[in-house]
């Protein structure tokens, strides 16, 4: 689906359910990355690609196509992970703090598991929208209000500590 | 995708995951339990709106007590809101238990935990759900929308009654005009009126003697020592050259300290009478909620030194609906903590006795309210030196260690500036005014920290202080020991990681 007609799906989604659908389809995967590389728990994550998603009918009438249909969709994801966040955090602080340090519920032997496990949050959200979702760094500037420089150097630095990692599944 | 030849694999790990994670299907099921929900609250709010007005119309009529906030009478329920469960009785307005659900509740906050992990939302809070009173905060309002009506809840909320504020009052000041006054003397202010005797520069000019001889007649702070700093200065004028120079100098430094000196006395002088009617205040509107309103659960913390009127009670979604929209002396902020564990002594807030009694094996970061400390040492100890002695409590050994320095906080802060190299900041720090300049010159010369907007000087004073800035940690046996000393005012739990920098 091009950007125009996700963005006419994004206007529709509110009275058309297969409209909603359409954008389910075409960003679902984006969604999920962004709520997993915040949240690192993989039912935490299911349940805010939905909420997501069943948010987005009521916030679409709020939509401008300047925005950019899959910024627009990811600004609900991320603030719904926010959200998830902040109710573990309150609910289980311990836990919190560890998953926001380095822990996950992925196996450490896992790729996935080992990535998540040595970026910050921060650099594993630029990761999600930069790698997975194609963001530019000033989309993401604008999505997260962070300096682009901030992000770049974010991204240079998981870079960094993910060397040995990318260096390790290139040769295999 | 971008990159994806270095990150080929963690592509196709969290497309796998996806494709595990749900379909459509639950997506439509979630947007119809929110249509259900929205119906529920329609009717609520119809009803809620047919309350409001009916009970304006007995306000009119000469009613109820329940709006003591206009000097009128109590609540009578209308037929707007004929299933109410709040009554009237003796002119109290009564609110009932709800046992027949569990209480939703929390037995721990942490207010500052976003911030100081780093997960501090800057984008824009989303819009307010519409249909509830203005009187509920955003954050409960979303909260609300997701239950049902007769969800049981601890409810945090804040009571200003306008009358028991304007009457409580100490020295002649109420809280509103207390502030206003301290407002007044906040550093920016010190700043504009720090004069030119400030720029030594340039006092070789006739000009700034003559401004100095000027603040010597002028300021009413300078009483103590003018006589004695008029003859310098005299002597500075007489001598000229070099050696006028060094004198006038000298009176610099010596007005400069005097200013410090008045403006701190001051200070601590209202923040004394700070301390006290907030104390004064937060019981009196305890007693004026309790006159009034019969809530089951009620709880209020008898030592809140900040936020004077925030109490706690157990309510359902649909009487915090009908309260708030009742009576606007009502704030309902957030879900609360749960009711108070018994058995704790006083000087143990209502936080840390839940911590205690949930989780006892655990070590706790408080902050401790004390009178515990040796000789004249306040004052010192508000001119920077954290590592004074405290009087040891029975059975308690604080020694420097525990009680971590600010400079070990200035050590984080610094260490995070490296790391990060972005703009950092400290998170509700208390730094005292000697500090607070010093910590300012620093700034300026390193010219590496963006923001110090979040900082603020503590008007601590001789009826309390805290101990290790919040940095003590101590177990249950210690904790508990520690409650029963005199001189122990009050210890309330700290989040973790509280007094920690971060980077954002």
């Amino acid at each position: 689906m091009m950007d125009a007609t996700l963005e006419d799906s994004i206007r529709w989604c509110s009275t058309d359910i297969s409209a909603l659908e359409a954008v389910y389809t075409e960003l679902r995967r984006d969604v999920f990355a962004l709520a997993y590389s915040l949240l690192r728990d993989f039912a935490m994550a299911e349940d805010a690609m939905q909420e997501t998603f069943a948010r987005l009918p009521r916030a679409a009438r709020k939509f401008h196509s300047a925005t950019g249909g899959k910024a627009f969709v990811l600004a609900i994801a991320r603030h719904v992970s926010f959200e998830y966040c902040r109710s573990r955090a309150k609910a289980y602080p311990s836990s919190f703090l560890k998953a926001n340090s380095a822990e996950t519920d992925m196996a450490e032997e896992t790729y996935l598991g080992q990535l998540l496990g040595a970026c910050t949050r921060e650099q594993a959200e630029v990761i999600s929208l930069h790698v997975f979702s194609g963001m530019t760094f000033e989309e993401i500037s604008r999505l997260t209000h962070t300096p682009a420089s901030t992000l770049k150097s974010r991204f240079a630095q998981a870079k960094a500590v993910l060397r040995p990692l990318l260096e390790k599944e290139a040769q295999t | 995708m971008k990159n994806t030849t270095e990150f080929e694999q963690y592509i196709r790990d969290i497309n796998a995951l996806a494709d595990q994670a749900g379909s459509f299907q639950a997506v439509q099921e979630r947007l119809q339990t929110q249509k259900q929900t929205a119906g529920g609250r329609r009717k609520w709010v119809g009803l809620i709106a047919a309350a409001a007005c009916v009970a304006v119309l007995v306000a009119g009529l000469g009613g109820s007590r329940l709006w003591g906030w206009f000097g009128t009478p109590p609540l009578e329920p209308g037929p707007g809101a004929s299933d109410s469960s709040i009554t009237s009785e003796d002119g109290r307005v009564v609110v009932p238990a709800v046992s027949s659900r569990p209480v939703i509740g929390v037995y721990r906050t942490h207010l500052e935990s976003d911030e100081l992990t780093g997960n501090q939302v800057p984008d824009p809070a989303p819009p307010r759900l519409e249909g509830y009173p203005e009187n509920i905060s955003d954050q409960l309002v979303r909260k609300l929308d997701e239950m049902e009506d007769d969800q049981p809840m601890r409810v945090q909320f804040i009571f200003y009654d306008r009358d028991t504020m304007e009457q409580t009052t100490l020295e002649g000041y109420t809280l509103l005009t207390l502030e206003c006054e301290l407002s007044e003397r906040q550093p920016s202010h010190y700043a504009e009126r720090c004069p030119n005797w400030m720029r030594v520069n340039q006092l070789n000019h006739n000009n700034t003697l003559a401004t100095l001889r000027a603040c010597l007649a002028e300021e009413p702070w300078f009483d103590s020592i003018r006589v004695e700093m008029l003859a310098l200065l005299e002597e500075a004028v007489a001598l000229g050259g070099q050696e006028g120079y060094d004198l006038a100098l000298t009176v610099c430094r010596k007005m400069s300290q005097a200013w410090d000196d008045w403006w701190q006395q001051r200070l601590y002088r209202l923040g004394d009478i700070e301390y006290e009617l907030v104390s004064r205040l937060s019981e009196a509107l305890y007693q004026t909620l309790v006159r009034d309103y019969s809530l089951p659960g009620l709880s209020h913390s008898h030592f809140k030194y900040d936020r004077c009127g925030e109490m706690t009670a157990t309510l359902t979604k649909q009487q915090i609906l009908e309260l708030a929209a009742a009576d606007d002396r009502f704030y309902f902020e957030d879900i609360g903590l749960y009711e108070r564990p018994a058995g704790y002594a006083d000087a143990i807030s209502d936080q840390l006795a839940l911590q205690l009694d949930q989780a006892p094996e655990e070590v706790c970061r408080v902050r401790i309210f004390t009178t515990a400390l040796e000789g004249d040492w306040p004052e010192e100890w508000l001119r920077g030196d954290m590592d004074a002695p405290v009087l040891t409590c029975a059975g308690i050994t604080f020694t420097s260690k525990q009680i971590e320095p600010i400079d070990l906080t200035w050590f984080f802060y610094k260490r995070f500036a490296r790391q990060d190299g972005e703009c950092i900041r400290l998170n509700n720090a208390v730094v005292h005014n000697g500090f607070l300049k010093e910590l300012e010159s620093n700034w300026h010369r390193k010219g590496e920290f963006a923001s110090y907007g979040d900082m603020f000087v503590s008007n601590m004073n001789r009826a309390y202080l805290t101990l290790g800035n919040g940095m003590v940690e101590l177990t249950r046996e210690q904790l508990l020991s520690l409650a029963q000393q005199e001189e122990i005012l009050y210890i309330e739990l700290l989040p973790p990681g509280y007094g920690m920098l971060v980077s954002y």
